[in-house]
């Protein structure tokens, strides 16, 4: 397979899964179903499709690609093949804000303000504290970013253990993801395209950075901007995919090893290529959270890990 | 033509001096060995020069203007190294870790030509590598991966070639031979390595600088400065001399 065809495949994957997001839930629709609701606007199939399922699964395709992105980018910049959002205690911190706001009983948008600035929280004291005699290492921050979560693990037990019962149920829900209660809104949309443009901009400068910052310096990277820029891009995406969805894991490690496996390691088709596969992904993980126990709903991070580990897997252990 | 000057250059690194006032002027051409003791600064040396690190005090000037007027990418074009370690994480063939080199000649938007291609190709032929170009680079050898490193180099083809230990991991056929092949490539430019073999140094390079490791210095026409005393000096063991013909062998007594 060369990388065109792989690309037409990601493409089609992802086609599919915004099909498939959309006919599937509570009533099954045809493809029949979906072509006419374009032209009958009265119709429940439309209301249906443009009012629910469309924009959860557009709201899940923008999460799944900047969870992917800001995974592929930190893990580019710290040379680090385990680097994500979640090892590095961001998630952690997002998810304590959050858990607090629940605890509280506050409403959904204090809620996700609550998470964001647990994760922004959680970003800068990785960097305030990794950086110290004005450079820091990607093992330091790292570790850091390690101890971190654990301290952050220990909050979110104790928010646990001391809250109502019902609070517990929907603090779970919010832990493993959940994107039912959040709507599309419409600055996300270009956030993650202009995201995804500065990545693909500085993708040769991310070529010659996963080989040492030295070695990029002396090719001509100026490291230190490149480094900033895409450390606060990559933390954005991070804080606002988690306010909007919860912490869903594994995404920012599973789709860009994925892709390393099969494309190679070229950061100018890793970047778009991440985002639509992460985003495919976590389209295809909601939409059987939805379905498969319905009309009980299950947290969107089971599936992604249950359809993840077995395909990651296979590809880090198939024959080459 | 002047490539590298050194102007009062003092550089520390912890508490060790490096040089103190360096005073150095290094021209197409020439080929230059820097000698020293385990943790005498030679890398610091190779960084600072580089544009890696600061210097404490004083003016390095490449070819006619001070370093720190040079963009980074300019600079690329002028200054290659290659450096002690790599440190790649992530899988990528021997062609793709040649290419790199062509980076400081691209703008933001350009992607390697075909020429780009072909000249990553010409220097892999060189470093006899080009039947592993589609090879993973962690699937090869210490000294293959080595060479895919100077391969590397020799494609960005710089005006400056500053080489920390390019010895290391070679067979002393691939020494020779590399050192054969740089020598060729960079005749017209400038040539700055630091090693640890005085005979091979001996006999490639012009020139050299001998780091004492309390800041002083010897620096000059490789004849003059590597001699038996300033090597017991710089060692601070016994050496011998072996001469036969026109080459010359210094080894521990």
């Amino acid at each position: 397979m060369n990388k065109l065809h792989i690309s037409l495949v990601l493409l089609a994957l992802c086609l599919c899964s915004f099909v498939l997001a959309i006919s599937m839930g509570s009533t099954t629709l045809s493809l029949n179903d979906i072509l006419s609701s374009f032209t009958h606007h009265q119709d429940t199939p439309h209301t249906l499709i443009f009012e629910l399922r469309l924009p959860r699964a557009g709201l899940a395709f923008l999460c799944g690609g900047m969870l992917a992105l800001a995974g592929l980018l930190m893990q580019a910049l710290l040379r680090n093949p385990l680097a994500d959002p979640y090892i590095l205690g961001i998630s952690g911190g997002a998810a304590s804000g959050a858990l607090l706001a629940i605890m509280l009983g506050l409403g959904t948008i204090l809620i996700q303000l609550s998470a964001f600035g647990g994760a922004l929280l959680s970003i800068m004291l990785v960097f305030a504290l990794a950086h110290s005699n004005s450079s820091w290492t990607s093992n330091r921050l790292l570790l850091t970013g390690v101890v971190l979560a654990a301290g952050w693990n220990a909050i979110i037990s104790f928010l646990l253990t001391t809250s109502s019962n019902q609070q517990v149920h929907g603090m779970l829900f919010w832990l493993m993801g959940d994107l039912s209660y959040n709507q599309l809104s419409f600055w996300e949309i270009p956030l993650l395209i202009s995201i995804m443009i500065i990545s693909f901009i500085f993708s040769r400068h991310l070529n010659l950075m996963s080989r040492g910052e030295l070695q990029a310096a002396a090719l001509g990277v100026n490291t230190r901007t490149v480094r900033l820029i895409l450390f606060s891009t990559s933390s954005l995406l991070t804080a606002v995919a988690i306010s909007l969805a919860g912490s869903i894991g594994f995404i920012g490690l599973m789709a860009p090893h994925m892709l390393r496996l099969v494309i190679g390691s070229d950061h100018r088709l890793l970047v778009p290529a991440t985002v639509i596969l992460g985003g495919t992904l976590l389209i295809l993980a909601d939409t059987l959270a939805r379905t498969v126990l319905a009309p009980t709903q299950l947290p969107v991070g089971i599936l992604t890990a249950i359809l993840g580990v077995p395909t990651f897997l296979y590809l880090l252990y198939r024959k080459p | 033509m002047t490539q590298l000057h050194c102007k009062h250059l003092d550089i520390t690194i912890g508490k060790t001096s490096v040089c103190r006032d360096l005073n150095v002027q290094m021209n197409a051409g020439e080929s230059w060995v820097v000698l020293g003791k385990n943790g005498s600064g030679k890398t610091t040396l190779i960084h600072t020069l580089a544009g890696l690190r600061q210097a404490d005090t004083g003016e390095i000037i490449i070819q006619d203007q001070l370093l720190p007027n040079y963009s980074r990418q300019l600079l690329a074009q002028k200054i290659g190294v290659l450096f002690q370690n790599d440190e790649e994480s992530f899988p990528s063939t021997v062609l793709e870790s040649t290419l790199i080199g062509r980076h400081p000649y691209l703008n933001w938007m350009q992607w390697e030509s075909k020429n780009d291609v072909i000249l990553a190709e010409y220097s892999l032929e060189q470093m006899g590598l080009l039947p592993l170009k589609k090879r993973d680079i962690h699937t090869l050898s210490g000294g293959e991966r080595r060479r895919t490193r100077i391969a590397c180099l020799l494609t960005q083809n710089p005006d400056i070639a500053l080489l920390d230990e390019p010895n290391n991991h070679l067979d002393i056929q691939h020494q020779i031979e590399t050192l054969t092949i740089l020598k060729q490539q960079f005749k017209n430019k400038l040539l700055f390595m630091s090693a640890h073999d005085v005979n091979l140094a001996n006999r490639f390079c012009t020139h050299a600088l001998l780091l004492l490791g309390n800041g002083e210095y010897i620096c000059g026409e490789i004849k003059d400065v590597v001699t038996t005393e300033n090597l017991e000096q710089l060692y601070g063991i016994n050496i011998n001399k072996f001469s036969q013909g026109n080459q010359t062998l210094f080894f521990p007594a």
